[in-house]
């Protein structure tokens, strides 16, 4: 596997949980949710600023960045505040076995890179999920 | 969404088997010899990277027994988490190589800043593991146990929703 290609699959990791976590968030209350909500936009935000880094360092490597697809599959109805913290919750989860896989295929700059998201990420999940993991991103 | 991510046991079983391997030491087969007749030179830098963290994490978690709960930090959840990661490293680190001294105690019950600066510092010395580790699944290792420990900071660090 060639150094960038770890990187390509954390970025298109990233596309997709922009994506996920707008829908989570469009379908959250801000007045009756607002501490989900902000939770949510809070979220989001970090994984546009996460995206946009790799989108770099993908083009500082020489390659093309993947792109975003039109749409992505969202796991379940979104109708109850319980299934919207759980839906946010698999996209960090799903994020930081991402990170860690990256962790783990590279070095340097790239490896700092992933060591430092996975602790974000585990963070942000523990935001939606409630209690601290043993392990985070080795599931 | 990812295909490639490593699961737990393959990660845990590549490690186990790089330390052992790479360190000329075996946990079945080999007698048991004294850490001080190994030339450093046979001692693979991710088994000195693993000692070296094993012995933190014990001590760090002395440190903490009885420490002050508060602003969403639990000792008690705190030490659990410790012990666990222990319980992996100790695992992987060939026996000969387990540090033996008790960890020293604090004189006094930590309080929670205390206990914030303690976590802190172990996180420093496993990002600096996990940034120079030879093997993937150790670094791997090492960086999931930095962000278990943000986990536990962070409802003192951010608040809670």
């Amino acid at each position: 596997m060639s150094a960038v290609e770890p990187l390509q699959q954390t970025l298109a990791a990233e596309h997709a949980a922009v994506y996920v976590l707008g829908v989570c968030a469009a379908q959250t209350s801000f007045t009756r949710e607002r501490a989900l909500w902000k939770r949510l936009d809070q979220a989001i935000g970090e994984h546009k600023r996460q995206r946009d880094e790799l989108h770099q360092r993908v083009l500082e490597l020489g390659a093309e960045p993947v792109a975003a697809a039109a749409a992505y599959e969202v796991p379940t109805v979104l109708n109850t505040t319980a299934r919207i913290r759980r839906a946010a919750q698999g996209v960090e989860a799903r994020c930081t076995d991402t990170y860690g896989a990256l962790v783990a295929s590279t070095e340097g700059g790239s490896r700092g890179w992933a060591i430092s998201a996975l602790a974000q990420g585990a963070v942000r999940e523990l935001w939606f999920r409630g209690s601290p993991e043993t392990f985070p991103g080795l599931s | 969404m990812d295909n490639t991510a490593l699961t737990r046991r393959t990660a845990l079983v590549a490690l186990s088997a790089t330390l052992v391997s790479t360190s000329g030491c075996s946990l079945t087969t080999a007698p048991p010899s004294p850490r001080e007749t190994l030339p450093a030179t046979q001692i693979d830098p991710d088994v000195a990277v693993a000692v070296s963290v094993l012995g933190r994490i014990r001590d760090v978690r002395s440190r903490i027994v009885g420490s002050q709960s508060g602003a969403g930090l639990s000792p008690r959840a705190l030490s659990q988490t410790l012990a666990a990661h222990e319980a992996k490293l100790t695992t992987a680190v060939p026996a000969s190589l387990r540090p033996t001294a008790s960890p020293s105690a604090p004189a006094h019950r930590l309080s929670v800043p205390e206990v914030r600066k303690e976590i802190r510092g172990l996180q420093a010395a496993l990002v600096d593991g996990a940034q120079g580790a030879r093997s993937g699944a150790f670094a791997l290792l090492l960086a999931s146990m930095n962000a278990a420990l943000a986990q536990h900071l962070h409802p003192v660090t951010r608040g809670s929703m």
